[in-house]
């Protein structure tokens, strides 16, 4: 062997070396130019506000409060055992100097850091005066959600909660913080990604141990947009205040401009408690047999009794002439081979639509309903758009009718669907839409919860517009007919809600007793009182601007519990 | 056949190159403010020193001593490399260094060059008439400097000095017959090898490339192949590698430094280095036709330098295992360095003393 062959050699190994660098780069290049970038750069999400949430007259409900976070960073090591011993001193020192628990301090064991969060300004002041008894440490900020008005606007703006893996992806492909909180119900949850403001990236350098050797700040931090809603505060507290203890929901509509301005039930809960994921609270809520998460207002769902009479009215013009229809009340009526009773077991005597809507005669609707079908009330409720989604930035239940082919004895149902009873079930706030068609001239506007949405730069991005969504048949002299009727029920003294205490002339109304099962009336419990109803409208002249549903769970009479709600309601805003 | 320029200009150029190598494979521009690092300067003041060893030993020394001095060399560092594991510095599991204050010397370099240079004046000197004698004391020096080395522990190096011997036994004689009996011996006694020779951090490296098994082990391969497949015709520019500077590749300014170098000049870079070493080891070559009896000596030359070369650049693209192997006149370490320009100063000391011209 010569030393040229040995070269030969040599070279011919040489340039296999050079070829697998070719296919190293031609082949594989993509892939592992992805794999040295992922290997060095990173990005590291700060925090951004969430936008704020206000009331119709900007007071704020809902904010971002800002807190701290001081972050010990660890000295990166390969003997396991020597990072523990660093933590265990930096827990040591950090929980003499400051008043924390070690529970409160988190280990972040990919970047080497001990943080300890959600520090007050006078922690953060004590950690600075004393910073020569603490390791090197580092400021960073974070955001609180808080609500001002807690139980009061609990159902209508949420509350926020962890991401899931899933949610967390889709975070990060829109450019948020994926570890930051996400609105998991109510408008923090419909209005997340406006709310939810864009972070700072940080470009973040590592080296094989993960120690941070730069980080530069690649964007402008973005607060969160506003939202603006129709709720009024005061009016909100109010209606919250006014139901007491009891389990219900009440609702007002400003009827210029269909804006919702009170929506609030009972029993409610604390959002704070989610937002701040205080474990043992929002167990409590989860756990309560009272259900507070329930959004009564619009997810509960209660036969409505008497406040659809109108409406079977309505529906029944369709086929006669109701405003001059009379029936004589003794007291009930057999329809289809059974007898159901008038609430009034005496009867009412002649009775034509304005005294049945005054006093709340059963017997006239039956007859009324026997001049109908089943059908006709189920196709005539789903032309009201009870059986739609309704478009809404929170989750409504509309109403429920059973379909007519899963009804046996349809004119014995369709008596008990006229008065509300039966087969027929619907949420207050749905009930509510329904009562501003009547309030108005038959035209149901889509209610406006979120007035505005504005960015950071006070840009209005989003502004309601009025859209009617259905509309009936309403000539005017059924509709005179019945307004007479929901006057009288209010002012003239045979009237249902006579005794509630409204102001007089003000307001025209009708109350409603909802039976929960038939009355058993051996059996006795609060559970199993009749739902309590109210729907009204003010003032008369020269035309409503306002409607109010109040509806109370197994609350009793409707004339004796709700009605007298809604009239302290109503003169308290008034003043009166 | 050039001019004894070429023959100094080759290994300085490839030096210079090297340098420059370990200038950005070791450059810190987050953690330390000084321009270049302290290895840079090191290996700055090892070329320069080496450089100078090579022109001495070249061009002033008289041939008389050339043998005297191999001999003498090689014995002292065998002692050397005896005595390491009893005064020597541990570092990394392995006692390899002897200090001397101001530079760690690592004997088993040297011994590595006087394997060379003893073996081709064995080789030179030879008897054909007692092939096998000759073969038996070549072996027994392979054995005695093979074990030695490897107590230390360096698989790596004890095996390319008992392949020097090896092959200095061979083209003794080159024979087909002399090279399938020792395959055969080489394959046999394999088992023998794995059960009682490897440590287990050997035996991690061999499965993690033959079986791609062990990814802790498959790491420092794996971020090696990422520097040069990410690298590009060009490269990312000097000193804007990723792979390298932050540390991603293990060992990047010693046994690495290929795909540091890959990283930052590309294809190009890569194909200019390789060019370079094909170009010098060819030259080197031709000096047989300038001196024919040198022949055993620039073929071992050859051998060694040749298969560092070729051992270093395949275990960084990833065909070949992890041994420690570092690439002659671009790798950082002052032993190595010096230990290359002392062996090339010996090789043109032997010839040009008999050719005065080219």
């Amino acid at each position: 062997m010569s030393p040229k062959h040995l070269t030969y050699i040599t070279i011919l190994l040489l340039l296999l070396v050079l070829a697998r660098v070719i296919y190293l780069q031609l082949q594989k290049g993509p892939e592992l130019t992805l794999k040295a970038l992922t290997n060095v750069y990173s990005s590291q999400f700060g925090s951004a506000p969430r936008g704020l949430i206000l009331d119709w007259k900007d007071n704020i409900l809902v904010e971002d409060e800002k807190t701290y976070c001081l972050d010990i960073p660890i000295k990166f090591s390969k003997r396991k055992k020597e990072v523990e011993s660093q933590v265990n001193q930096a827990i040591s020192s950090l929980t003499k100097v400051l008043p924390v628990e070690e529970s409160e301090l988190s280990w972040n064991e990919k970047n080497l850091t001990l943080s300890v969060c959600d520090l007050s300004h006078e922690k953060l002041v004590k950690a600075f005066r004393e910073r020569h008894n603490l390791p090197t440490f580092f400021i960073s900020e974070k955001y609180r959600r808080k609500n001002n008005y807690p139980f009061e606007f609990a159902h209508v703006v949420g509350y926020l909660g962890s991401p899931s893996a899933e949610e967390k992806r889709q975070l990060a492909q829109l450019g948020f913080n994926p570890q930051e909180l996400i609105g998991k119900a109510g408008l923090e949850r419909s209005f997340d990604l406006l709310l939810r403001g864009y972070p700072q990236v940080y470009k973040v350098i590592y080296n094989a141990k993960r120690q941070v050797l730069s980080k530069q700040p690649t964007r402008q931090v973005i607060k969160g947009s506003n939202v603006k809603l129709a709720l009024d505060l005061n009016w909100q507290k109010l209606a919250f205040n006014l139901l007491g203890n009891r389990a219900g929901s009440i609702i007002v509509f400003d009827l210029d401009t269909n804006e919702v301005r009170v929506l609030v039930s009972k029993p409610s809960f604390d959002p704070n408690a989610f937002n701040l994921s205080n474990h043992e609270k929002i167990r409590s809520f989860l756990e309560s047999p009272y259900k507070p998460l329930l959004f009564r207002a619009t997810q509960g769902m209660y036969p409505p009794g008497s406040v659809v009479k109108m409406f079977s009215a309505i529906l029944a013009s369709s086929q006669i002439n109701v405003s001059q229809f009379t029936e004589y009340c003794n007291g009930g009526k057999f329809v289809g081979g059974k007898f159901l009773k008038c609430h009034k077991h005496e009867g009412h005597g002649k009775t034509n639509l304005s005294k049945a809507i005054r006093e709340s005669c059963d017997t006239f609707f039956y007859s009324l309903a026997q001049r109908l079908n089943y059908s006709d009330f189920f196709q005539g409720y789903k032309s009201l758009g009870l059986m739609e989604k309704l478009e809404f930035p929170l989750p409504v239940k509309g109403g429920l009718i059973v379909p007519p082919e899963k009804v046996r004895n349809s004119l014995f149902e369709s008596a008990l669907i006229s008065i509300g009873q039966g087969t027929f079930s619907i949420s207050p706030f749905q009930l509510g839409v329904l009562i501003n068609g009547l309030a108005t001239d038959g035209k149901i506007f889509r209610p406006i919860l979120v007035k505005e949405i504005s960015d950071q730069m006070g840009q209005i991005t989003f502004k309601a517009k009025p859209q009617i969504l259905w509309s009936f048949d309403f000539p005017k002299p059924l509709k005179e007919e019945i307004w007479k009727g929901l006057i009288e029920a209010v002012n003239h003294p045979t009237g249902t809600a006579y005794k509630a205490g409204f102001p007089e002339g003000l307001v025209a109304g009708k109350t409603g007793t909802a039976q929960v099962v038939e009355l058993k009336k051996h059996v006795k419990g609060s559970h199993l009182d009749h739902h309590a109803w109210f729907v009204g409208f003010w003032p008369i002249k020269p035309r409503p601007r306002y409607s109010i549903v109040v509806q109370i769970e197994h609350g009793g009479s409707g004339g004796k519990v709700a009605a007298p709600l809604a009239a302290e309601f109503i003169r308290l805003i008034n003043g009166i | 056949m050039g001019s004894k320029l070429k023959f100094l200009g080759l290994p300085l150029i490839l030096n210079a190159l090297g340098l420059l190598a370990v200038f950005t494979a070791t450059f810190d521009e987050f953690t330390q403010e000084k321009f270049f690092s302290l290895f840079f300067l090191k290996q700055a003041i090892f070329s320069v020193s080496g450089f100078l060893l090579l022109w001495l030993i070249s061009s002033k020394l008289p041939i008389v001593f050339y043998r005297s001095v191999v001999i003498s060399g090689f014995i002292l560092f065998l002692v050397l490399s005896a005595l390491t594991p009893i005064i020597g510095e541990e570092a990394k599991g392995a006692v390899r260094w002897i200090s001397l204050g101001f530079f760690r010397l690592q004997p088993s370099e040297f011994l590595k060059v006087f394997s060379v240079l003893i073996a081709a004046e064995m080789v030179s000197s030879a008897k054909l008439d007692f092939l096998l004698w000759e073969r038996i004391k070549l072996f027994s020096l392979a054995l005695l400097s093979g074990l030695l080395i490897l107590a230390q522990p360096d698989a790596g190096t004890a095996t390319l000095i008992f392949s020097i011997f090896w092959c200095a036994a061979f083209i003794l004689n080159p024979s087909f017959n002399f090279l399938v009996k020792n395959l055969l011996i080489f394959f046999s006694a394999l088992p023998l090898i794995w059960f009682f020779l490897l440590h287990d951090y050997q035996k991690n490296r061999l499965y993690a490339f033959f079986l791609k098994g062990s990814p802790a082990n498959l790491w420092q391969v794996e971020q090696a192949e990422i520097a040069i497949g990410s690298a590009g015709f060009l490269g990312k520019g000097f000193l804007k590698g990723t792979q390298g500077r932050f540390e991603l590749i293990p060992e990047r300014h010693t046994d690495f430094i290929f795909s540091v170098w890959t990283e930052e000049f590309g294809l190009l870079g890569a194909a200019v280095l390789i060019s370079l070493y094909a170009y010098f080891y060819y030259s080197l070559s031709k000096l047989e036709e300038v001196s024919p009896g040198d022949k055993p000596l620039i073929t071992l030359t050859l051998f060694k330098l040749g298969s560092e070369t070729v051992v270093n650049l395949f275990m960084n693209v990833g065909i070949f295992p992890v041994v420690g192997v570092a690439l002659p006149f671009i790798s950082y370490g002052g032993s190595n360095l010096l230990s290359n320009y002392l062996l090339l100063g010996f090789v043109y000391w032997k010839i040009w003393s008999k050719v005065k011209s080219f």
